[in-house]
C-alpha cells in the first residue's frame, strides 16, 4: 500500500505493520463515517499510522479566552471549538470558530460563551473539532470541586455553604470527596484519606487529560488564578499546587486518567510511604504565589467573614453596573 | 453501499478495447445495490476518461475506485489476453496518471490516494489488480 496525500507523513515514511485490504476497508470506513465495519474490516487495524496526526502543542487559558497551538491541521478548513459539561456526543456547543491558514495554527477563543457557574464549578471539558477533516482532536480538562469533609471545626457540612452559585451539584454528605459537579459525586476509594483521597479518587475515575481540583471552601479563587495553574500545567505537566504558605493547597492542576501518558498517580506522588493520610508534601517547587485573596472557611467565624466579603462585592458589582464611568471603568 | 451513495467509482484504466474490462477488477458491480440497480450502476460506474474533467472542473466525487484493465493490470503478458510487457505499461500509466490528480485541488485539499496491490507477499511482484 502506497498512500500519497498532503495529510500523509510522507518524506518517505513506511513503518512494518500487517496490513490486508481490510486495513484499507476500515480506513475508508473511518474517513466516511461508514458504519457497521465490514466483514474483516470489524477485525483490522486501519492505516492511520500512514498519516499525520492532529497534535495540540500547548494549551492555556488566557487572560481573554483559551489559546490553543494545533499542528497538522490543513490550512483553509474552518476548525470548530467546542465545550460540553458531561463530554455526551450530542452535548457540545460551539465557542468558536476558526480557519487555519497555516499547518501550525495558534487559535484563541473567548471563554465568555461559557456560563460562568459552569465554568468556575462544574466538570467542564473543552475540545476542538475539525470538520472536513477525518479526524478529530480533543483537549479536555476536568474541574473537580472536593467537598463533604467532616467540616469539624466549621460543625455543619461545607460542602453545603452556598455563596451566589452553589459550589456543587447534590447534597453531598459527609466523609465523601471528590464530588464533581454535574458528573454525580462519588465515594473515596481509600477513604479517610482527607483530600488527597478524593484527588486520588477523581484521577482514578478521570475522563480527562488534566483535573483541576478545587476546594468547595475557597469562595474567592480567580478565574485568572485558574488559567494561570492551567497554563502553567500544560507548560509542564506535573501535579501544581497554589503555594498562599508555605504548605501546598488548593486549586490544585494535576493530571487526568484520560492520555495514559499523563496519568501518573497523584496519590503516589503526594503520599510519602507512611504517612497514609492527608498529611501530603509538595512533590514539586509549588507554583508561584499568586494574585488575589485565597481565603479558606475553617470555622463559623471564617463563615462571616465570606459573607461579609462577598456582600460588599456584590454592592461594588451592583454600582458598576449603575454608574460604570464613575466606578473608573 | 448505501451509506457510500453519492460517491463514484471509476473504472477502466484505459478503456480503449471493451475486452480489456473485467468486472473481477471492479468489486462495486458485486453490489446487490449496484448490481441490479442500472441506472444507479451507469451513474456510477464510469469510464476513467471522465475523471480528468472532473479533475479539471473539481467536481470530482468523494470516494474515486480507479481500477486498471488487462493491459495495465501488471500480470504477465502470457494470460488474459492483454498486450505484451504489460508490466511495464501499468508502471508507466500510473506515472503519466498521477501527476493529474496530484494538481488537483481535491488532491490538495485534503485528499488522499491509496494504491493497493494484491496477489503478493512482497513489493516486487505485486499487481494492481
Amino acid at each position: 500500500m502506497i498512500v500519497l496525500s498532503p495529510r500523509a507523513k510522507g518524506g518517505g515514511y513506511s513503518n512494518s505493520i500487517y496490513y490486508t485490504h481490510s486495513a484499507a476497508l476500515r480506513t475508508f470506513q473511518n474517513i466516511f463515517g461508514v458504519r457497521p465495519y465490514l466483514g474483516d474490516a470489524l477485525f483490522s487495524n486501519d492505516l492511520s499510522d500512514l498519516f499525520k496526526t492532529l497534535q495540540i502543542s500547548s494549551a492555556q487559558w488566557t487572560k481573554d479566552g483559551f489559546s490553543l497551538t494545533v499542528t497538522n491541521v490543513t490550512p483553509g478548513k474552518t476548525n470548530f471549538d467546542q465545550f460540553s459539561t458531561d463530554l455526551a456526543a450530542a452535548n457540545w456547543t460551539t465557542i468558536g470558530t476558526n480557519v487555519a491558514t497555516v499547518p501550525w495554527q495558534t487559535i484563541t477563543d473567548s471563554i465568555r460563551a461559557i456560563p460562568r457557574p459552569i465554568l468556575s464549578h462544574h466538570r467542564a471539558a473543552l475540545k476542538v473539532v475539525w470538520r472536513g477533516a477525518a479526524m478529530k482532536v480533543k483537549f479536555n480538562c476536568g474541574i473537580c470541586v472536593l467537598a463533604g469533609g467532616l467540616s469539624a471545626r466549621m460543625g455543619r457540612n461545607k460542602g453545603r455553604l452556598r455563596l451566589g452559585h452553589a459550589p456543587c451539584s447534590g447534597n453531598p454528605r459527609r466523609g465523601e470527596y471528590a464530588r464533581p459537579a454535574g458528573a454525580g459525586h462519588s465515594r473515596d476509594l481509600v477513604p479517610r484519606c482527607g483530600p488527597i483521597g478524593g484527588v486520588h479518587t477523581a484521577q482514578k475515575t478521570s475522563r480527562f487529560e488534566a483535573e483541576l481540583f478545587l476546594a468547595c471552601d475557597m469562595p474567592f479563587v480567580s478565574a485568572e488564578w485558574l488559567a494561570a495553574l492551567l497554563a502553567a500545567f500544560h507548560r509542564q505537566p506535573r501535579a501544581l499546587f497554589t503555594a498562599v504558605t508555605a504548605s501546598p493547597a488548593f486549586p490544585v492542576a494535576a493530571a487526568g486518567g484520560f492520555a495514559g501518558r499523563r496519568g501518573a498517580d497523584f496519590a503516589k506522588e503526594v503520599l510519602a510511604p507512611g504517612t497514609g493520610s492527608g498529611a501530603a508534601r509538595a512533590p514539586h517547587p509549588p507554583a508561584a504565589r499568586p494574585p488575589g485573596r485565597f481565603f479558606n472557611v475553617n470555622c463559623p467565624a471564617d463563615w462571616q467573614t465570606a459573607r461579609r466579603t462577598w456582600d460588599a462585592r456584590q454592592k461594588r458589582r451592583a454600582a458598576r453596573r449603575r454608574n460604570p464611568r464613575k466606578s473608573g471603568l | 453501499m448505501a451509506d457510500l451513495s453519492g460517491k463514484h467509482q471509476r473504472d477502466q484504466y484505459s478503456g480503449r478495447e471493451r475486452r480489456q474490462y473485467l468486472a473481477r477488477h471492479n468489486p462495486f458491480v458485486f453490489f446487490d445495490e449496484v448490481r441490479t440497480n442500472l441506472a444507479y450502476c451507469t451513474n456510477h460506474v464510469r469510464p476513467y476518461t471522465e475523471l480528468a474533467a472532473d479533475l479539471t472542473n473539481n467536481t470530482v466525487a468523494r470516494f474515486n475506485f480507479l481500477t486498471p484493465n488487462l493491459t495495465n493490470d501488471m500480470h504477465s503478458a502470457a494470460t488474459g489476453g492483454g498486450v505484451p510487457q504489460k508490466s511495464f505499461r501499468g508502471t508507466d500509466g500510473w506515472a503519466r496518471e498521477m501527476p493529474k490528480i496530484l494538481a488537483s485541488s481535491a488532491y490538495s485539499n485534503g485528499g488522499a490516494i491509496f494504491i493497493g496491490w494484491d496477489e503478493s507477499t512482497e513489493v516486487t511482484t505485486a499487481h494492481l489488480a
